[in-house]
C-alpha cells in the first residue's frame, strides 16, 4: 500500500513537471497573426523612445483565477534597432514556459511592460488587454510528439503611461517653475 | 511533402598514387543538390546534405530560398538536451533572424526542424553540400525525444534505412495535408512496427521516441557505389 502510494506521489509529480506548454515570445510575426507594437510615452517606439527614462522590460503574466497573475520566464526588452523594429520585443532565446498549463491546452495571458525594477514599482508602465493562447507547445501529458510552441496572435499594443502620482509629481514641478518665473 | 532529388554531380575523383603498392587509390566525394518543397503552415524536414559553409539554419534557409527569405519563415530546433524548441523567426522589419543565435542554431545532416513556411503558394529550399559516407553517415540517437531523418539523400523504409529499432521506440511523421502527426509504434510482441512500417521521403524528417536511457548508434556506413 505505502509503494503504492510512493508511486502514484511520483507519477503526480512528474505529471505535473510535463505540465508546462510553451510560447514564442514575438510580439511580431507578419505570417501568424502577430502584431502588438508597444510605444513609449509620448508615441515612439518603446525599444528607442523612452531615452534617458531608462530600459523598457516586456513580460508575459498569466491570468488565472480570480485575475491571478504568475510572471512568466524568461521576460525580455525591446528591440532597439531603431525604426518600427523598435516597437516590437527582442525574441528570447528561449521559449515562455506556462507552468501548469500542459502542452496542447490554453493559457490567458497579458503582456506588461514597464520601466524599472519591476511592474509593480514602475512609475511608467501599461499592459495588454488578456488574450487566450491556445494550443500551447511542449510534449503532450498523455504523450506524443513535442509540439510546436505557440504565437501571440491576436496580441494588442499599447503606449506606455505615467502613472498618475508621477503625472502629479511633474505637474507640480512645473507649476512651481512657473511660478519661480514670474517671481 | 513531395521531395525531388537531383544528386548532381555524381563522383567527383582525386586519384592518389601509393608508390609501395603501386595501386591507385581514389578518394570519392559525392556533391549536389536536394529541392525541398515547402507548402504553407508546417513542415518537417531533415537536412539530407552537409554544407560545406556550416549547417546552420542560417545557411540553410538562406540563398537556398526560391524567391529569397520570406518575412514570417520560422524554423523550430527541437533541442533533445533542453527537451524544448530553439525558435528562430525571420522578419526584415526586425533585422532578420530573431533571436539572431537563432541562425546559428546548427543541423546537421540527419537533424531536422519544423518549417512555418508563410503565404499561401509553396515554396522550395534547395539544400548544397556533400552527401556523407562511411562512418560520416552514421548517427547518434538519443534517448526521448529527437527529430531525425536520413542522413543520406535516400528514400526508404526505416528498416531498410538501418533504423536501430527497439521496443518502445515510435516515430512520428508530420503530415501536411492534415496538419497533424501519423504516429507509429514499434513492439516485437505486436509483430513489430504498428500499423506499418514508416518511410521517409528525401528530405523528410520526423520525430524518433527512443525507448531507453543511453543514446544509440544509427549505423549507416553508406558509400556512393551503394
Amino acid at each position: 500500500m505505502k509503494k503504492l502510494l510512493v508511486t502514484l506521489a511520483a507519477v503526480l509529480v512528474s505529471a505535473s513537471a510535463f505540465a508546462q506548454g510553451t510560447i514564442q515570445f514575438s510580439t511580431f510575426n507578419s505570417a501568424r497573426g502577430v502584431n502588438a507594437p508597444v510605444y513609449a510615452p509620448g508615441g515612439t517606439a518603446a525599444g528607442t523612445g523612452a531615452g534617458t527614462l531608462g530600459t523598457v522590460n516586456a513580460q508575459l503574466f498569466l491570468v488565472g483565477a480570480g485575475g491571478a497573475l504568475t510572471a512568466l520566464t524568461p521576460a525580455t526588452t525591446f528591440n532597439t534597432a531603431g525604426g518600427a523594429a523598435s516597437r516590437y520585443v527582442l525574441i528570447p532565446t528561449s521559449n515562455v514556459t506556462v507552468p501548469n498549463v500542459p502542452a496542447g491546452g490554453s493559457a490567458n495571458v497579458i503582456l506588461r511592460a514597464w520601466i524599472g525594477a519591476d511592474y509593480d514599482s514602475a512609475t511608467i508602465r501599461n499592459q495588454s488587454a488578456q488574450l487566450t493562447v491556445n494550443n500551447l507547445g511542449g510534449t503532450p501529458a498523455g504523450g506524443g510528439a513535442p509540439l510546436q510552441p505557440a504565437v501571440l496572435a491576436g496580441l494588442q499594443g499599447f503606449e506606455l503611461v505615467p502613472e498618475p502620482s508621477t503625472l502629479a509629481f511633474g505637474l507640480l514641478g512645473a507649476a512651481a517653475l512657473l511660478y519661480r518665473r514670474r517671481k | 511533402m513531395r521531395t525531388k532529388t537531383l544528386l548532381l554531380t555524381a563522383a567527383l575523383s582525386a586519384a592518389g598514387i601509393a608508390s609501395s603498392m603501386a595501386q591507385a587509390v581514389y578518394s570519392v566525394n559525392a556533391v549536389g543538390y536536394v529541392n525541398t518543397q515547402l507548402v504553407p503552415g508546417f513542415n518537417l524536414v531533415s537536412n539530407p546534405l552537409d554544407n560545406k559553409t556550416g549547417n546552420t539554419i542560417g545557411n540553410l534557409f538562406g540563398t537556398g530560398l526560391a524567391g529569397g527569405i520570406p518575412d514570417g519563415l520560422s524554423v523550430y530546433y527541437f533541442d533533445p538536451n533542453i527537451d524544448d524548441y530553439v525558435s528562430g523567426l525571420y522578419e526584415s522589419i526586425l533585422g532578420g533572424w530573431q533571436p539572431a543565435s537563432a541562425a546559428n542554431q546548427v543541423v546537421p545532416p540527419g537533424e531536422g526542424v519544423f518549417v512555418f513556411w508563410p503565404g499561401t503558394a509553396n515554396g522550395t529550399n534547395t539544400f548544397v553540400g556533400e552527401v556523407l559516407q562511411a562512418a560520416a553517415s552514421n548517427q547518434q540517437i538519443p534517448p526521448g525525444f529527437s527529430i531525425k531523418g536520413s542522413t543520406v539523400p535516400i528514400a526508404g523504409t526505416v528498416t531498410s534505412m538501418n533504423f536501430p529499432v527497439a521496443d518502445g521506440d515510435s516515430i512520428y511523421r508530420w503530415d501536411t495535408t492534415i496538419d497533424d502527426y501519423v504516429s507509429y509504434l514499434y513492439e516485437s510482441i505486436l509483430g513489430g512496427w504498428q500499423p506499418s512500417t514508416p518511410s521517409l521521403a528525401v528530405g523528410e524528417a520526423a520525430f524518433v521516441f527512443k525507448a531507453g536511457t543511453t543514446p544509440v548508434t544509427w549505423t549507416r556506413n553508406f558509400t556512393i557505389n551503394q
